[in-house]
C-alpha cells in the first residue's frame, strides 16, 4: 500500500468516526427530547384534566342554582294564596250575616228535631 | 472522487441524519403532548358526566320539593282561613239564636221543654235531673208536666228535678239519669257539635260558593 493511499484511508476512517459520534450525540439528544416531552405531556394531562373537571363542577353548581329559582316560584305561590285569602275574606264579609242567620235557623230546626 | 470529497460526503450524510433524527424527536414530542391533552379532555368529560347528571337530578328534586312544599302550605293556609271563617259564622249563629230566643221567652221555654222532654225520653225516664244555665233556670219550666209527658212516652215512672248546679253554656239543657252516670247533651253547643259536619257544609256553600 502506498503512503498516500494509507493516509487517505486514515482520513476516511476518521471521518466515519466523527460521523458516528455525531449520530450518537444526536440519538442521545433526541431521546432526551422525547423523555422531556413525556414529562411535559403528563403535566399537560393533569392540567387539562383538572381544568375541564373544574368547569364541569362549576356547571354543576350552576345547575343547583335551580333551587334558588324554585324558591322564587314558591314565594309566588304563597303570595297567590295570600291574595286568594284576602278575596275569600272580602267575599265572606258580604255574606256573613246571611250565613249566620241561616245557620241559626238550621240549629233551631235541629233543636226542634226538624232537621 | 478525491479523498477529501469522500470525507466531506461522509460528514454531510451524517449531518443530514442528525437533522432528521432531531426533527423526528421534535415531532414525536409534539405528538405525545397533543395526545395526552386530548386524552385528558376525554377522561375529564367521562369523569364530569356523572357529576353533572347527579347535580341535575338533585337540582330537579330540590326544585320539586320546594314548589310542592310551598303549594301544600298555600293550600293549607287557604283551607285554614276557610275553617276560621266558618267557625266565626257558627259562633255568630249561636249568638244570634240565643238573642232571638231570649227576646221571646215563651218560645224559649217551649224549646227548653222540648229539649228536656226529648232527653228524658232518650234516657228512658226514671229519676231525672235537669242542668241549666242561670238564665234558663230562672224561666220556671213546668217539671211536673214534663215528667208526666216523659212517663207517658216511656211508660216508666218519672220524676224530674232541677239541679242546683248551673252550667255555663249558651243555652239548652243537660238531662242526667242515675246520679249523673248517663247524660243527654241537649245544649245548643251539643246540638251544634252533633250537626257540625252538616252545618259546616251549609256554611261553606253560603260563604264561598261562586
Amino acid at each position: 500500500m502506498s503512503a498516500s493511499l494509507s493516509e487517505a484511508l486514515a482520513k476516511i476512517s476518521a471521518a466515519e468516526g466523527k460521523a458516528k459520534e455525531l449520530l450518537s450525540k444526536a440519538d442521545l439528544e433526541a431521546k432526551e427530547k422525547v423523555r422531556r416531552a413525556e414529562i411535559e405531556a403528563r403535566r399537560v394531562y393533569h392540567e387539562a384534566y383538572e381544568a375541564h373537571l373544574g368547569q364541569a363542577r362549576a356547571g354543576a353548581a350552576q345547575v343547583k342554582e335551580a333551587r334558588e329559582a324554585a324558591k322564587a316560584k314558591a314565594e309566588e305561590a304563597l303570595k297567590e294564596a295570600e291574595r286568594q285569602i284576602a278575596a275569600l275574606r272580602r267575599q265572606a264579609e258580604g255574606r256573613f250575616e246571611g250565613t249566620a242567620q241561616a245557620l241559626a235557623e238550621e240549629i233551631l230546626s235541629a233543636a226542634w228535631g226538624r232537621a | 472522487m478525491t479523498e477529501d470529497q469522500i470525507v466531506s460526503k461522509i460528514l454531510q450524510d451524517a449531518q443530514g441524519e442528525v437533522e432528521t433524527a432531531l426533527r423526528k424527536a421534535a415531532q414525536a414530542s409534539e405528538d405525545v403532548i397533543r395526545q395526552q391533552k386530548e386524552q385528558a379532555l376525554r377522561d375529564a368529560e367521562k369523569a364530569a358526566a356523572p357529576i353533572l347528571a347527579r347535580a341535575k337530578e338533585e337540582a330537579e328534586a330540590a326544585r320539586r320539593q320546594v314548589i310542592t312544599e310551598a303549594q301544600t302550605r298555600a293550600n293549607w293556609n287557604i283551607l285554614s282561613e276557610k275553617r276560621q271563617i266558618i267557625e266565626e259564622a257558627l259562633a255568630a249563629a249561636t249568638t244570634k239564636l240565643i238573642e232571638n230566643l231570649r227576646s221571646d221567652t215563651d218560645s224559649y221555654v217551649s224549646l227548653l221543654s222540648h229539649l228536656a222532654r226529648e232527653g228524658g225520653v232518650a234516657l228512658g225516664g226514671g229519676d231525672l235531673e235537669l242542668l241549666l244555665n242561670a238564665h234558663a233556670a230562672r224561666l220556671g219550666l213546668d217539671l211536673d208536666a214534663l215528667a208526666k209527658e216523659v212517663e207517658k212516652e216511656t211508660g216508666a215512672k218519672t220524676t224530674i228535678h232541677l239541679s242546683g248546679r248551673r252550667i255555663k253554656n249558651i243555652g239548652g239543657v243537660l238531662v242526667q239519669a242515675d246520679a249523673g252516670r248517663r247524660t243527654v247533651d241537649n245544649t245548643f253547643e251539643g246540638i251544634v257539635e252533633r250537626r257540625r259536619r252538616d252545618l259546616e257544609t251549609i256554611a261553606a256553600k253560603l260563604l264561598f260558593a261562586d
